[in-house]
């Protein structure tokens, strides 16, 4: 009899190019994208942002990209835009509304702030899109990175679907018993704290049963681990990688010199 | 030699005010034997699943006494992690059990192997065999967190299963199950009694501590009261006096004898009350 394996292939490197890029040059990437808009103007920093938003179209993730961006990036940078405009004191006032008034000095502040959160946003946004965890957690491990240490960041990233799931489940529980949980934003807040404690404390011995799993998986076993998948990172990539390490380092170097000059 | 052997074994939870929740416990399990631990709710099972896999007093602190022995070895001088080399542990909750890192349920059954370190050819062909084993072919692909209650019991227990160790310590694996999912999860436990591994159970379906245990060990507030064969336990008046149920057959046959139906031998299992009605039928 032929025994066909049902081995996983090296994990999701689907879609475009820079979907498939080594996580770790994806990091890069990104790492770069948001160091130049934390140090340059604002400019750059909405370069950075549109740069981010081309990149995540290439990689076939724009509209996942822009869904996030709109509600997230877009509402915090005018949020960000008015409160610097019209609370920043300064002398010359470029409008009026009631009794808030809006100086130049609040505008321009206000801009480059938002112009540096719009860059550093977007470029976060765009490593979420586009990254694997579980290519980047490989490798890690594939460079000695401490299992623990990879082990939390993949056990946090899986647990949101799974504390979701609970949520619903004692949202369910408590509306039986009679606590309204769907109505305005006063009834949602007294059904806060009778919905989070319950999450909080069934996390709480979760933790103590996951603990127990991994003990009886042999998770703290010393020794080499032996992983069925493994990520290719070719030359050109590890080249690409030394490159942005030396533009990083120019562009730190020219924010640097932007300040004092 | 036991593969498992508890000398004198007590235990209290740190903090906590009640009595010792083990009082000494002796206890020696055979290589391939299948015990069966039944009693009460706090009786103590769960603590002495605990204390055979070195959680209590390693992992649960407390006041720890006596000694257990996994093949002849203390394992006081064990490091907790090493001993899932030995023994196998599978708990209630089959949503805690998914190691929470594995995107399919063919990576769940690698985790554990992973971990040992085998080479990974063998971890391929070790998983492939599981999968058919417990009949997995169709949730490989699947996402362990999007399994149903019964299906993540069978991949936590397979997961356990594929590390092949020689002693498994298995503590209520169907509480939380139904009927169909706990029977697919009772196959699987008899095939590795098939294959001569040691086995502690802790279970309430009596059935099937009845059908597939060697030895039962009966325990009521943390002391073992009665060890023997299920028909021995079972037989014992004490045994449903300290609020232990009964298997069904064994329930039905003792209300057949109140109306004067008799059994040469009490039945345990549905298979031995129907052998023994069956000729007695007016057809």
């Amino acid at each position: 009899m032929t025994s066909v394996t049902m081995a996983p292939e090296a994990p999701a490197a689907a879609g475009s190019r820079l979907a498939r890029l080594h996580p770790l040059t994806q990091l890069g990437i990104v790492g770069l994208l948001a160091l130049a808009a934390l140090l340059f103007e604002w400019p750059v920093g909405v370069a950075v942002a549109v740069v981010s938003f081309v990149l995540a179209a290439a990689a076939g993730r724009a509209a996942a990209f822009f869904r996030v961006w709109w509600k997230t990036i877009l509402v915090l940078c005018l949020i960000i835009l008015v409160l610097q405009t019209f609370f920043i004191p300064g002398e010359t006032v470029v409008a009026e509304l009631g009794p808030l008034r809006a100086t130049q000095e609040g505008l321009d502040k206000g801009i480059g702030f938002a112009g540096r959160v719009a860059g550093i946003g977007s470029a976060v946004l765009l490593l979420t899109v586009i990254l694997d965890v579980h290519r980047l957690v490989l490798a890690l491990e594939q460079r000695g990175v401490n299992p623990r240490v990879t082990y939390v960041i993949l056990a946090t990233v899986n647990i949101i679907p799974e504390m979701r799931k609970r949520m619903t489940v004692i949202m369910d529980a408590q509306r039986s018993r009679g606590i309204e949980t769907d109505a305005d934003v006063w009834v949602r807040a007294r059904a806060f704290i009778p919905t989070i404690g319950p999450l909080i404390l069934t996390s709480i011995v979760s933790v103590e049963e996951k603990a127990l799993t991994l003990e009886s998986r042999g998770f703290s076993i010393r020794g080499p681990r032996t992983s069925l998948e493994s990520l290719d990172d070719p030359a050109g990539e590890r080249a690409l990688r030394k490159a942005l390490i030396v533009i990083a380092v120019l562009v730190v170097v020219g924010g640097v010199l932007q300040w004092v000059l | 030699m036991g593969a498992v052997t508890l000398e004198n074994v007590s235990f209290a939870y740190e903090g906590a005010e009640e009595a010792k929740v083990l009082q000494g416990i002796d206890l020696d399990i055979r290589p391939g034997e299948f015990v069966s631990i039944i009693g009460a709710n706090g009786s103590g099972k769960t603590t002495l699943c605990n204390a055979i896999r070195g959680f209590a007093p390693k992992f649960f602190k407390g006041e720890f006494a006596g000694r257990v022995l996994i093949n002849g070895r203390d394992i006081a001088d064990e490091e907790i992690g090493e001993l899932a080399k030995e023994i196998g542990f599978v708990f209630q909750n089959p949503f805690t059990q998914m190691s929470g890192t594995a995107r399919t349920v063919y990576d769940e059954l690698a985790f554990g192997l992973g971990n040992l370190g085998l080479p990974r050819d063998e971890i391929i062909a070790r998983v492939d065999e599981m999968v058919q084993l417990a009949r997995l072919q169709d949730l490989v692909d699947r996402n362990p967190f999007q399994l149903s209650g019964g299906q993540q019991q069978r991949v936590a227990l397979s997961s356990i299963l594929v590390m092949a160790q020689d002693i498994l310590v298995i503590d209520e694996p169907t509480s939380q199950l139904d009927p169909q999912s706990t029977d697919d999860v009772f196959e699987l436990i008899e095939r590795m009694k098939g294959q001569g591994r040691t086995i502690v159970l802790v279970e309430h379906k009596m059935e099937h501590v009845a059908a597939f245990s060697d030895r039962v060990v009966l325990m009521d507030a943390g002391r073992i009261v009665d060890v023997g064969t299920p028909r021995e336990i079972f037989a014992n008046p004490r045994t449903a006096a300290i609020g232990t149920r009964l298997p069904q057959a064994l329930t039905i046959a003792r209300q057949l004898e109140q109306v004067g139906i008799r059994f040469e031998v009490s039945p345990l299992t549905t298979d031995e009350l129907v052998g023994q009605l069956e000729p007695r039928m007016v057809r």
